[in-house]
């Protein structure tokens, strides 16, 4: 395995052997590694110091199943903290089986053109982008497919990308080479725009295959959480049969589903844009949609979708959860062709579609758009990838939007939107959204319930094990993202041991390691230490781990509750001695 | 007055309702005339326990040991829609 080096400024590229301090590392933890190794924290995000790194996961590429995830690592220029961001699609195992363990794309040109990597069996290259610099990712799909094959992997920007707006995304191809897999969050997109990078493009014109140190006890592992996989509820049901999106009841049902900007937490029209909806509008129709789709070969958890329109023709893939309520419930809008349509939109932009979604909520807000007005919401959105002076205020997300238009609403942390889950409601997600290194972020693991830490550091012992539970939580998050597998996993891993111990044996069969499940705990606490190090040297500071100031005053209805969880019991969720101070105790 | 307790059903579970879309919300309005818990709720509505994954009393994650009264909003998902991370929602009890 090698780590590619691209240099920009003088448009080199090369190979190099990995050093030994990366060697067991791939996914986040090597994207984080390196960028806290290589990048000053206090560099701007889009100047020539940041760099852009790209690496699969530890067992992406094998037969590990539901593995192929890429992590895109960097300094994000929306939230100026570190970032990881991850997604599906087929580039990731590609890279992983040409042996490429990670690509670092540093500096930047000293002119405006676009440039593509081009990376096969036989090495990688620099080429123009020429002609495929400023399309839409639907139209640089085919054409990419047109000029170097059916199946050629690609991660790539939109226009979005191009103009360095902050609420770009990285887009990965899926199995019918649409843009939809992103990795989306943080803005990374611009980071790519700013390198002048437009794409890399991945040919596989060689089976290899990744190296795997014992094949036995990678076999073992992989069947332990196979097994798990398809014998827990979560995984092999409802992930499988309604998508992400069964979340939409779900979440309106405990009044947390956010509505109108974050105004109330249970939508009147959530039924028309769920899961369910999905599902039975898509088997009504016909054509070319489907549910239980897999994003990349070997998924067998299969949450993804394709949705057709009212004609059967192809309309967006996928339409998830996020994206549904973003652009949905979000903005009141109750009609799953006009959430297809935007989210098609962000698809073609290069836009991640959380931040799009409480982007126009905001700009509705602000009086550009009635709630609930779809085709406004599609106009505003356009604006984005002509680039006009309000496309670009959109293009940079909520935070920006909502300083343009005056709007106290604002449902950020750190600068990035929140996700679909109502902090006032559910107040452990409000935690994670205050003290994850990311900014709000629902991917980034359990921290600890407010109701497991009382206020001044003063711990009940009997909530200890539920303080660890929740640390082990985010650190196995860490360690998820590490290996390559998608995040999905952790609900069957969590509740079945076999299942866990499964999927340590696949990586120490990857890489002829002993770990154990408490190494999985140490090692993911230790990788995120390093996160949090790099924020703190950016300047970023306990005030920094908090929630918007309006939902300490605003009651979200139903359950008419504000945010009030104490700044003392934020602050102490990363502070390490709590659990040896309750150790103690007891 | 109102008398009744509004359960709102999922999935398989919408059957049970005169309006039974995936598309709408199904619901049944129960006559709730003494105590009683989410539990016999469930089995009053003919439906077998283990089938039941999530469990929403006026918004609250709820174990089926609660009491329902009049006027409360019950929510109940089937095993096959069940989709939440436990460790963010501590189950209710009374
Ligand atoms: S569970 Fe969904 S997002 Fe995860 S790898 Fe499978 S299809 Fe992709």
């Amino acid at each position: 395995m090698k780590l590619l080096r691209v240099c920009m400024k003088h448009r080199s590229v090369g190979f190099v052997d990995i050093p030994e301090k990366y060697r067991l590392l791939g996914g986040r933890a090597l994207t984080s590694s390196i960028i806290c190794d290589e990048v000053d924290p206090k560099c701007h995000p889009l100047g020539p110091n940041n760099k852009l790194v790209f690496a699969p996961g530890l067992v992406t590429g094998t037969v590990a199943p539901s593995s192929g995830r890429l992590s895109v690592g960097g300094k994000s220029p929306l939230t100026g903290t570190i970032k990881e961001s991850n997604a599906g699609g087929i580039p990731a195992q590609m890279l992983a089986r040409l042996g490429i363990k990670a690509i670092i794309v540093e500096d930047q040109p000293d002119d405006d053109e676009m440039y593509i990597l081009k990376i096969d069996a036989s090495g990688a290259e620099l080429l123009p982008a020429g002609d495929l610099a400023g399309k839409g990712m639907y139209e640089f799909n085919s054409l990419v497919r047109d000029r170097y094959g059916k199946g050629t992997g690609i991660i790539a920007i939109g226009p979005a990308g191009e103009m360095k707006l902050l609420n770009a995304g990285i887009s990965c191809n899926d199995m019918e080479n649409g843009p939809g897999r992103y990795a989306g969050r943080g803005g990374l997109g611009a980071v790519m725009g700013s390198k002048g990078l437009k794409a890399i493009i991945v040919i596989e014109d060689e089976k290899r295959r990744v190296p795997i140190a014992n094949k036995e006890l990678f076999d073992k592992g992989r069947k332990k959480l196979t097994d798990a996989l398809t014998s827990h509820d979560v995984t092999s049901n409802a992930l499988t049969n309604y998508g992400t999106a069964v979340l939409i009841n779900i979440m309106n049902e405990a009044g947390g589903l956010p509505t109108r900007n974050f105004s109330a937490g249970r939508f009147e029209g959530a039924a028309k844009i769920s899961g369910e909806a999905i599902n039975e509008t898509t088997g009504k129709r016909g054509g070319v949609g489907k549910t239980g789709h897999p994003c990349h070969p070997g998924c067998v958890i299969r949450c993804s979708n394709v949705w057709a329109k009212p004609d059967g023709s192809y309309h967006v893939a996928p339409i998830e959860y996020e994206s549904d309520w973003a652009l949905g419930a979000n903005c009141g809008i109750d009609d799953l062709d006009v959430i297809a349509e935007l989210n098609y939109i962000c698809n073609d932009t290069g836009l991640d579609t959380i931040e799009a979604g409480c982007t126009l909520a905001v700009a509705m807000e602000a009086g550009l758009a009635e709630f609930g007005d779809g085709q406004k919401a599609i106009e505003l959105l356009r604006e984005v990838g002509k680039g006009t002076p309000l496309g670009r205020i959109l293009g940079n997300g909520t935070e920006f939007t909502a300083k343009a238009f005056g709007v106290t609403r604002c449902p950020t942390v750190k600068g990035q939107s929140m996700p679909a889950y109502e902090p006032r409601a559910v107040k452990g997600i409000g935690v994670t959204y205050a003290t994850t290194t990311m900014g709000a972020d629902h991917t980034a693991g359990y921290t600890i319930a407010p109701e497991i830490l009382k206020v001044g550091g003063d711990v009940d012992p009997a909530t200890t094990e539920k303080a660890e539970l929740a640390r082990a939580f985010q650190a196995t998050t860490v360690f998820i993202d590490t290996a390559g597998y998608c995040l999905f996993i952790a609900f069957a891993i969590l509740d079945i041991p076999e299942g866990f111990e499964g999927m340590v044996e696949t990586v120490n069969g990857v890489l002829g390691t002993n770990w154990t499940t408490d190494d999985v705990t140490r090692l993911g606490l230790e990788w995120l230490k390093r996160e949090r190090e790099f924020n703190e040297a950016a300047g970023f500071t306990k005030a920094d781990d908090r929630l918007p100031e309006f939902m300490r005053y605003e009651e979200l209805p139903p359950h008419n509750t504000v945010w009030d969880v104490p700044d003392e019991i934020l602050d102490a969720v990363h502070d390490y001695e709590v659990e040896d101070k309750a150790e103690r105790a007891g | 007055m109102t008398h009744t307790l509004r359960v709102y059903l999922y999935g398989k579970f919408r059957s049970l309702a005169p309006v039974s879309d995936a598309t709408a919300e199904s619901y049944v309005d129960l006559e709730v005339t003494g105590p009683e818990d989410i539990r016999g709720v469930i089995r009053r509505l003919g439906i077998p326990e283990e089938e039941v994954s999530h469990i929403f009393l006026n918004g609250q994650y709820s174990a089926a040991t609660r009491k329902v009264k009049a006027g409360d909003r019950l929510g109940i998902f089937p095993k096959d829609m069940a989709l939440l991370y436990r460790q963010y929602f501590p189950v209710e009890e009374d």
